[in-house]
């Protein structure tokens, strides 16, 4: 190389502006996908697990011909972040696990209305009871216990009994879930604020911490705790991955009537500051069409209730006129502000 | 590296034009530059003390961050004691026995480091959930992360004068005795070095930790995040992590200078006599063989395993077409290269001034840029989040922002690797250029640039590498609809798919190996750590 | 001298004559190749033996075995009437051996100090009697140099202190390793004899490896040249230099010009004219006409370099022989001078520096001293 001194020095150059060329435009190819604002695209901040959404949007897609750029996140960072983006905001469309992320943003104004006949699909207990946002899919709250480790008749009836001495070290729960917090309003409603704080400081010496409910199922089934509190979707999830020969933990329901039976909605909504509300809503009257909910009911990826009336449920989950969820409307949850307050007083987060 | 020895100091300092004033273009970008990677930390430290200091502190001295802290100063601590012992036993066997074939051993036992953490994760979590937890964080990160303590010691190891021990040996001290009051005393700074850049790996570490489903810092900010509290929060507990990083980076570079133990006396060494283990040969090579079964050859196989299973994609809809395997490929490979190619310009100004220019000025930008070392990438990413969405908008979610942001947390790899090479320029040759006529920027274009052009091409290699394996800087400001290969590998697998995670997987462990051979191959082996 | 005196070993109590260090049949295999082979050397107490040997010839091998780091193939090495080795069977580790060893770069251990390092070999009970000042004045270093980290010392220094924590245990025999080739040339001299009076005050029996010829012969009371694995030659430095065992050692110890000649009586025939032979030691087969070859050191070759009246002396008695100045290499203390003979014999002399003869003269000269021959 020092031999050539000059035939260095010109190709040197040369090869970096080649390659700094290649590099801008790889940049603005990544880019296009980004920011191709033609009316035949929404963007979608979607907090449901990925593998759902993509398979939903994937027939939309086909279907509609209408292109949707997913954010994948969690509910409520999602939910965080189209209020800290304000209206500049490039979120169309809002979909999440859990309805209390909808109605924090509903308390902001950030919501636009459903289109009536989208509501209509759906019964009106589980959407919006001022019809700006959506419910689409629903799911029940349970017990997952170790048969090895836990009597199935030891089990508590009550989601309030976690908290008593007897289930100290046994349990495992995943108080920063997008699932946990509806739990602790719920009971809040049914109890009032101080049993539920007491009840979380209860929790917080019996249990043992995780992320999120997948530790959770995988803590009971591998004996680290005897038993935890999750919604039932993650159970078949993980089933589904260690195999039913391999799955240890079982399913159980709390008492008739109990908090801990509580069903959770996953739903979703338009932004009012959305750049395609036309396209949005287009999305959502798929999200309940009888298409839409038959297919994410036979996947094997999601294991929710479809909320469409007459639409069967995944064979593996009980059928859902079988729960016995407290009565406590999904309106009423209102937005986490009450659940995060007394859940990081009782120092779990 | 960075640090270099007494006596190269003194040579090096002695070259460098003292007098001259660093050139004030170079200068203004270099201030730029530690500028650009100071920012995620000034927005971090200000988002957490915002507001009263009563409430920031009844945040700061929550059960949570107390737990967190023992969680995650226990698994470093464990982490280091295991790689330790681990990277000290490979490498006197691999160095100094007679073990089997450790020709090949010393090309193998570096190999963990290309494959990233995550992916390992993936790979253990596959093979049964019950890798969650502690223990299995432990192992995996361990396996992950040795070599940063075997290659300081191995390299310490042949570096020893093996005449050093046989004095010792006539001297009257047995082997075992030899090696502890000889060996083992010089080969401290590497193990106490090597062990602190694991711990801050271990501080630093998203991926393997989030999918094993074990809490420390970094899982707990991004939990905190997810969670959709204050941003006050998650940055409380990233200024607690900052300072544990900070603590490690600051004892790392301390022991840097005491690396040169074994350099009395130049002139050559005899190649070591490797030690006879005799019928220890068959545990060796069975401890060699499991270190990297677990490291490598089980992550690997179960790649693989999971490749020939199309049929238990169950777990996936969109079933994974060579289509988007492809363009997802791209995508990784387009952030990569860009990546290098901005962090190594970036990088330039500093790393040339510093190797030239001996000033205090020169050094404290330098310092700077090595800061993001004890940054985990999440913390940047939801600085830059904050950044983007209160006073760069038109960035907010581009991949303009991204790349930017794998500029600042890979800045100290370009850095030092253009340092290396900008430090052995002599300044004459420039001057000689001059003498002949040629201007400030001919001589820079026609000397300085070729003459560097191996460390850039390093530095743009090593970020690459670097980017591809990324994780949580990727999820968080990656721009909607798009994806890389770590992000599907996270998407699937934390969705336990772990069939249609296993193409991308095999495609960034075949990108990530590939690039990491090419680098020791044409940079020499001591780039790649 | 306070130094701890080296404790006599209780085997040590054999007559003042007999061998300190025996080596016999001595030889080391390294994979395909005999490295060392057919070894016998013995060392008197006392005495410095220097092995001398181009690199490669396996005298560092031999020193490896002698010190216990490597294992011999075959042969028995005792000290002090001890069984170090015995081919395959008996193998005593380094550590029980007490040989001490000067490695080629000292070898210091960088992390301790130069007392700690000097006090390494030393039992606790030992340590607390010895003092260290004097190990350090006995080589030549000021006593304050025994809290200086070894980085801190030149090349020279670091071997004495080296020297002086070989020598601090008391061992039996010390072996040094090239001790001073990586030392340039001015330190390596006044290195070398500090260390060679050092081991004569201690009474040292010493053996040391070098490549240095000046080295070799110099320092020691036995040189042993060491050729392809093998003791070619083991004998005092003067007899070696003047009485090679074979043309290989001649032309390899200094320089030798060689030329053809034949012998009559007590002195040889040859195109310098008529030398007187070496007649110490009496050679079968030398003495009647025979075809020799004949070695003659360049320095015996005395020339006569009057400018102003070269036509008297030259053919004269004094300076029987002519030559002709082909070309001069000037060192300052002396001189190499490359002639021709009219017959176009090239040879080379060396002059003392102070007056020499111009390039294309013609000069006469004598060859002075005894001359050595081998058979033809």
């Amino acid at each position: 190389m020092f031999n050539h001194p000059r035939r260095c020095a010109s190709s040197r150059p040369g090869r970096l502006l080649t390659a700094l060329t290649l590099g801008a435009a790889l940049l603005f190819g990544m880019n296009t996908t980004a920011s191709a604002a033609d009316q035949q695209s929404i963007t979608l901040y979607a907090g449901q697990h990925q593998q759902m959404v993509r398979l939903l949007v994937n027939a939309f897609e086909k279907k509609s011909g209408i292109t949707v750029n997913v954010r994948p996140g969690e509910g409520a960072a999602l939910a965080s972040q189209i209020l800290r983006e304000g209206k500049r905001s490039p979120a169309d469309v809002f979909f999440t696990e859990n309805t209390p992320e909808l109605v924090r943003l509903d308390n902001e104004h950030r919501l636009a209305k459903v289109a009536p006949n989208t509501l209509a699909q759906v019964p009106s207990q589980y959407s919006a009871s001022n019809g700006r946002w959506l419910g689409v899919l629903a799911r029940q709250n349970v017990m997952v216990y170790n048969p090895q480790k836990i009597d199935k008749a030891d089990l508590p009836q009550s989601l309030m009994d976690l908290a008593s001495d007897a289930y100290k070290g046994k349990v495992a729960v995943s108080p920063a879930e997008g699932d946990f917090l509806p739990l602790v309003k719920a009971m809040a409603i049914k109890h009032g604020e101080a049993k539920t704080l007491q009840w979380l400081k209860g929790l917080k010496t019996n249990a043992k911490i995780y992320n999120e409910d997948e530790g959770v199922v995988n803590a009971v089934n591998n004996g680290s705790a005897a038993l935890g509190d999750i919604n039932d979707y993650y159970y078949y999830r993980v089933r589904e991955q260690t195999g039913k020969d391999a799955m240890k933990a079982q399913i159980a329901h709390f008492a008739s009537g109990d908090v801990g039976n509580l069903v959770n909605v996953s739903g979703v909504a338009i932004l009012d500051s959305a750049p395609h509300p036309q396209a949005a809503q287009k999305f959502l009257k798929f999200m309940v069409s009888k298409q839409a909910q038959t297919m994410l009911a036979n996947s094997q990826i999601d294991f929710e209730y479809p909320l469409r009336p007459g639409i069967a449920a995944n064979e593996q989950v009980e059928p859902f006129d079988q729960l016995n969820p407290p009565k406590i409307n999904v309106n009423d949850l209102g937005d986490n502000s009450l659940a995060i307050k007394l859940v990081r007083e009782a120092g779990l987060l | 590296m960075n640090s270099p020895s007494p006596y190269r100091a003194a040579a090096s300092t002695a070259a460098a034009p003292r007098d001259h004033a660093p050139p004030t273009v170079l200068l203004l970008l270099a201030i730029l530059v530690s500028a650009l990677v100071l920012a995620p930390i000034a927005v971090t430290v200000f988002d957490a003390v915002r507001g009263s200091v009563v409430g920031t502190l009844a945040l700061l001295f929550r059960p949570v961050i107390g737990h967190l802290l023992l969680n995650t100063i226990g698994l470093a601590v464990v982490c280091a004691v295991g790689s330790g012992l681990v990277s000290l036993a490979m490498a006197w066997l691999i160095e100094r026995s007679d073990v089997p074939g450790y020709s090949i051993w010393r090309v193998l036992a570096p190999l963990p480091l290309a494959l990233p953490a995550f992916v390992s994760s993936y790979a253990w979590l596959s093979i049964s959930p019950s890798f969650q937890g502690a223990a299995g964080a432990a192992l995996v990160v361990s396996a992950s992360y040795y070599p940063l303590v075997y290659l300081p010691l191995a390299a310490a190891l042949r570096g020893l004068d093996p005449a050093q021990e046989e004095s010792a040996r006539s001297l009257g001290l047995s082997p075992l005795a030899a090696f502890c009051r000889v060996t083992l005393p010089q080969l401290r700074p590497a193990l106490l070095g090597g062990t602190l850049l694991l711990v801050l790996h271990v501080l630093t570490e998203f991926g393997a930790f989030a999918l094993l489903r074990f809490r420390t810092f970094t899982t707990a900010i991004y939990s905190a995040y997810n969670a959709g509290l204050q941003v006050k929060q998650g940055a409380l507990l990233a200024c607690v992590l900052l300072f544990l990083c900070f603590l490690c980076l600051w004892g790392e570079q301390r022991l840097r200078g005491q690396h040169d133990y074994a350099s009395i006396g130049a002139g050559v060494r005899r190649m070591p006599r490797r030690h006879s283990l005799g019928w220890g040969r068959i545990p060796a090579l069975i401890f060699l063989g499991t270190v990297f079964t677990a490291a490598v050859g089980v992550p690997l196989a179960t790649i693989g395993y999971w490749l020939t299973r199309t049929d238990a994609a169950a777990m996936t809809t969109t079933a994974v077409s060579t289509a988007q395997i492809i363009r997802v490929s791209f995508s990784s490979i387009g952030y990569g290269v860009a990546a290098g190619i901005l962090t190594t310009a970036l990088a330039f100004p500093v790393a040339y001034l510093a190797a030239r220019y001996h000033n205090r000025a020169v050094q404290l930008i330098e310092r700077t840029t090595y800061l993001p070392k004890g940054v985990p990438g999440i913390v940047v990413a939801l600085a830059l989040v904050t950044l983007s969405l209160q006073l760069l908008y038109p960035l907010y979610q581009t991949a303009i922002l991204l790349v930017l942001a794998y500029a600042i947390i890979f800045m100290p790899l370009a850095v030092v690797s253009i340092r290396a090479t900008a430090g052995q320029i002599e300044p004459g040759l420039e001057n000689s250029a001059r003498a002949l006529g040629v201007g400030r920027f001919g001589v820079f274009r026609r000397v300085t640039l070729p003459l560097t052009a191996p460390g850039l091409g390093s530095a743009t290699a090593l970020v690459f590498i670097s980017v591809c394996t990324e994780l949580p800087t990727t999820l968080l400001l990656i721009p909607t609809g798009a994806h890389t290969l770590a992000t599907e590998i996270w998407a699937e697998s934390s969705n336990f798919a772990f069939a249609a995670a296993a193409p991308y997987a095999a495609v960034l462990a075949a990108i990530s190996m590939l690039a990491a051979w090419l680098l020791a191959n044409r940079f020499g082996r001591a780039a790649v750590a | 001298m306070s130094r701890p005196v080296p404790q006599p070993h209780p085997v040590a109590e054999h007559r003042a004559n007999d061998p300190d260090l025996s080596i016999a049949g001595l030889r080391k295999v390294l994979g395909s190749q005999t490295v060392l082979d057919g070894i016998d050397l013995d060392v008197s107490a006392g005495q410095i033996i220097t092995v001398l040997g181009p690199s490669g010839s396996g005298k560092t091998t031999l020193l490896r075995l002698i010190c216990g780091f490597e294992r011999a193939d075959a042969g028995v090495i005792r000290l002090s009437g001890r069984l170090l080795a015995d081919g395959r069977k008996t193998h005593m580790p380094p550590e029980r051996r007490g040989v001490g060893y000067v490695a080629q770069e000292g070898a210091l251990f960088p992390h301790l100090d130069v007392r700690r390092n000097i006090e390494f070999g030393l039992s606790r009970r030992q340590r607390a009697t010895t003092d260290v000042e004097d190990l350090l004045a006995a080589v030549g270093l000021p006593a304050s140099y025994a809290n200086r980290a070894p980085s801190a010392l030149s090349g020279g220094e670091q071997q004495r202190v080296a020297l002086a924590r070989a020598l601090a245990p008391g061992p039996h025999l010390v072996l040094l390793d090239e001790p001073f080739s990586s030392l340039d040339a001015g330190l390596r001299v006044e290195t070398r004899n500090a260390v060679a009076k050092r081991l004569r005050d201690a009474g040292a029996t010493a053996i040391l490896v070098t490549h240095d010829q000046d080295e070799a012969l110099s320092m020691g009371d036995k040189v042993a040249v060491m050729h392809n694995g093998r003791l070619a030659q083991v004998a005092s430095p003067r007899t070696l230099y003047d009485r090679p065992a074979n043309l290989d050692i001649a032309r390899f110890i200094g320089e030798a010009v060689l030329v053809p000649g034949i012998t009559a009586g007590d002195t040889v025939d040859c195109c310098f004219g008529r030398l007187q032979l070496t007649t110490q030691v009496p050679r079968p087969g030398v003495g009647d006409r025979r075809d020799v070859n004949v070695l003659i050191r360049p320095e015996q070759f005395r020339l006569c370099v009057d400018h102003a009246a070269d036509n008297q002396t030259i053919g004269s008695d004094a300076f029987p022989s002519t030559a002709c100045v082909e070309q001069i290499l000037f060192y300052g203390h002396d001189a190499r001078i490359q002639l021709r003979l009219r017959d176009g014999q090239p040879f080379t002399a060396t002059v003392p520096g102070f007056d020499l003869p111009a390039i294309g003269q013609t000069v006469s000269f004598r060859v002075a001293g005894n001359v050595y021959t081998y058979p033809y």
